[in-house]
Order: C-alpha cells, then sequence, then structure tokens
C-alpha cells in the first residue's frame, strides 16, 4: 500500500500536471482542505487561491481559479477553468483579474452577486 | 480551335490554381494535426467533467433537484439551435452539411409550429441560413481567431445561451456540428444541451461523495461548466472537421486541375504538330507550284 495519492490538474484546453504527491493543499470553496492518501471521497468547489502539491521534499504551486476538486478511491482530481503556475503568476494578472471581476459585477445586479464579491475577497486576500 | 497562345495562357493558369490548391491542402494538413491535438488534450477535462455530473446527478436522484438545467423546464415548445459552421470556405461540404441538417430540423419545427430562434457561430453557417431564416437569428457569434479555438469563446456563447435560458425563453437548447470522424468523413451531429442528458452508466456504481458547499449548490455551479465544455468540446471538434473537410477538398482540386493540365499539354501539343504540318505543307506545294 503506498502512501502517495495520484492527483491530475486539468484546465479545459489541456491537462496541466499529473503524479503521485504525498499531499495535496486545495484551496475550496469554504477553506482550504488537504488531501492525503484515503481521502473520503469529497467533492468541492474551487475559489481562487494557490493550489499546493506536496511531494518528496518538493513543493509546487499553482494558482487556480474557479473549478472543482474530486476526491475518490481512484485519487484527486481538480478541473480547474484557469491553472496559472506560481512562478509565472505576477500581480499584473491578478489585478487584470480583479478588475474583469469588478466589470462583470456592475454590469449584472443579479443574485450572482454574492458570489462576485465573495470571489473578489478571495482574490484581493491573494495580493 | 484555340491558338498555341491561348493554350498555354490557359495551362500557366490552371498550373498556377494547382500550386494553390496543393499550398492550401498542406496548410489544412498541418492545421488539422493542431487542432486534433487540442481535441485531444481537452477530452480528459471534458470526460471528467462528465463523470462528476454523472455521479452528482445520480446522487441528487429522487430529490428535488432545484436546476432546471439538468431537468428541463418540463415543457418543450421552445428551441434554441446553435448552429456552428466555419469562419472561411473552401472546405468542400463541411458548412452545406451542417447547415442542410439544421434546416430539415427547422422545417420540422416550423410544422409542428413550434417557436425556434436559432444562433449561429462562424460566418459560413449566417451566409447560408440568412436569405431564409433571417428572422429567426437571435444572435451571431463570429470566431475571433478562426485558426485557435478558444476555451473563452465558448464561455461566452455559453453565458449568453444560459442567460437566456434562465430569462425563461427556451425549452431546449442544441448544438449542431461535425463530428469528426477521419479526414474523409465529419458527421453532421445534433448535441442536446438542456436539459443537461447525462448518460448513466449502470455499471459505475455511485460513490457516496461528502459534499461542500451542499449538492445543490455544487451542481448549479457545475452544469453552466459542464454546458460550457460540451459547446467547446463541439467546437474543437468543428475546427478538426473544418480542417479535415479542407483537406480532401483541396486534395480533389489539386488532381482534377493536374488532369486539366494533362489534356491542355495534348491539346497544345496537338495544335502546335498541326501548325507545322500546315506550315510544311504550304512550303511544299509552294516549291511544286514552281
Amino acid at each position: 500500500m503506498s502512501d502517495t495519492i495520484k492527483y491530475e490538474l486539468v484546465c479545459p484546453e489541456s491537462k496541466v500536471e499529473s503524479g503521485e504527491a504525498d499531499s495535496v493543499l486545495v484551496p475550496g470553496y469554504e477553506g482550504d482542505f488537504t488531501v492525503l492518501v484515503n481521502h473520503a471521497s469529497y467533492l468541492s468547489t474551487l475559489r481562487p487561491g494557490m493550489l499546493k502539491i506536496f511531494s518528496s521534499g518538493n513543493e509546487i504551486e499553482y494558482f487556480v481559479d474557479s473549478g472543482f476538486a474530486e476526491v475518490s478511491d481512484q485519487g484527486l482530481v481538480v478541473l480547474a477553468e484557469k491553472a496559472i503556475k506560481r512562478s509565472d503568476l505576477d500581480k499584473g494578472t491578478i489585478n487584470i483579474m480583479i478588475s474583469e471581476l469588478e466589470e462583470k459585477m456592475e454590469k449584472n445586479e443579479g443574485n450572482d452577486k454574492d458570489k462576485i464579491l465573495k470571489q473578489l475577497s478571495d482574490f484581493k486576500s491573494l495580493i | 480551335m484555340p491558338n498555341l497562345k491561348d493554350l498555354k495562357i490557359r495551362i500557366e493558369s490552371v498550373k498556377s490554381t494547382r500550386k494553390i490548391t496543393k499550398a492550401m491542402q498542406m496548410v489544412a494538413a498541418a492545421k488539422l494535426r493542431k487542432a486534433q491535438e487540442a481535441a485531444e488534450s481537452s477530452r480528459h477535462y471534458s470526460e471528467k467533467m462528465s463523470n462528476v455530473l454523472a455521479n452528482l446527478s445520480s446522487a441528487m436522484k429522487g430529490k428535488e433537484s432545484s436546476s432546471t438545467l439538468l431537468r428541463g423546464t418540463g415543457s418543450e415548445s421552445k428551441h434554441l439551435l446553435i448552429i456552428a459552421t466555419s469562419e472561411r470556405g473552401l472546405c468542400g461540404g463541411f458548412n452545406s452539411s451542417i447547415v442542410k441538417m439544421a434546416k430539415s430540423d427547422f422545417q420540422k419545427l416550423y410544422d409542428a409550429k413550434q417557436n425556434f430562434k436559432i444562433i449561429t457561430v462562424g460566418k459560413k453557417g449566417k451566409e447560408q441560413l440568412e436569405r431564409e431564416y433571417g428572422d429567426f437569428f437571435l444572435k451571431h457569434f463570429d470566431l475571433v481567431d478562426a485558426d485557435k479555438t478558444t476555451y473563452e469563446i465558448a464561455v461566452e456563447i455559453s453565458n449568453y445561451v444560459i442567460n437566456e435560458f434562465h430569462n425563461s425563453e427556451f425549452d431546449t437548447v442544441k448544438v449542431y456540428f461535425n463530428k469528426f470522424q477521419s479526414i474523409i468523413s465529419q458527421i453532421p451531429t445534433a448535441q442536446g444541451l438542456i436539459p443537461a442528458s447525462v448518460e448513466n452508466k449502470e455499471n459505475e456504481s455511485s460513490v457516496s461523495y461528502e459534499y461542500e458547499p451542499d449538492e445543490d449548490e455544487i451542481l448549479s455551479e457545475l452544469l453552466p461548466k459542464a454546458i460550457t465544455t460540451r459547446i467547446y468540446t463541439a467546437l474543437l471538434e468543428n475546427a478538426a472537421s473544418e480542417q479535415g473537410a479542407r483537406m480532401s477538398a483541396m486534395d480533389n482540386a489539386t488532381r482534377n486541375a493536374g488532369e486539366m493540365i494533362d489534356k491542355l499539354t495534348i491539346q497544345f501539343n496537338r495544335s502546335r504538330q498541326a501548325a507545322i504540318t500546315n506550315e510544311l505543307i504550304e512550303i511544299i506545294s509552294g516549291a511544286e507550284a514552281l
């Protein structure tokens, strides 16, 4: 029985990263959670935040904006709309995403407002 | 009988046509490979997405689901049809096969006195449908960068569609596109988007998940994404089909041009020979007359 967990990080346009890890820290909708091996089946939406993959002393970090994380006996699958490697991420890109969100909020006054506001504060906490 | 100079000009012009079609064929082949790769790399995401959706919807079974995106509105009288075509022509029957299929469905809906509206994606479909069905047009999306299908355009389309759906304008949404089978065969396909029909795999026993936030909220987040993914997949299939269709159309054109050049060359040689013979006869009969 191995003590590593299989993980996959998938975007619509490509498969970003996959492999075995000791643990993965996922930015869940209601808070970060860490997935270890033999985790119970779990399905959560993501909030904008950092996904951290720990494997044998190494740490890989990705920024993910929205999507899902699914934990099953087959491992962890993260479906993200966008995934950007930490090293490729800078304040400018986040600022662009923030201004896009603000624009979106101005456009629709509907029931999505709370969600967008939450996303906005998640983004702002990243800077 | 055309004179020698005319023939020569024709041969040259057909030759340059052949050069162009040959080049287009090769460009299409390169783009086809790229399009296939793109379709391949997105397949993973869409498969995972439909897995999650299938699990979730089987977990929701029996419960009162709040999302009309999944269930449908209960009636079936207003339809929204998305016709995905290409931005450029010269790709054989690619666009007309979609349009033909769509038109026959329009007719059926029309005869059944049902309401329907059309969204076109890609310039060519719009051009072909505009005259007959222009009154039914709701919106048109251009494929900005014709060579690369981006996820953003799928997001744009699906946001618009879902918005229209929630304004309870429509009961069902369908997308028409060409499914890529091989270079020589692309199959026009109509796929339902809303209600999001989930094919239930009975053998895959559903895993009972813990959900965060609850099922309903996840579902309401997941469904729009699943619809976007389906649109994106359709667009990618379409892009690959377009290049495949263009490739085989250009291959045909190149071959036809070659045949034409052969024929014209034979004609050219014969007329040249005829001219020489004529000249000889003139000289000989001139010499005899002396």
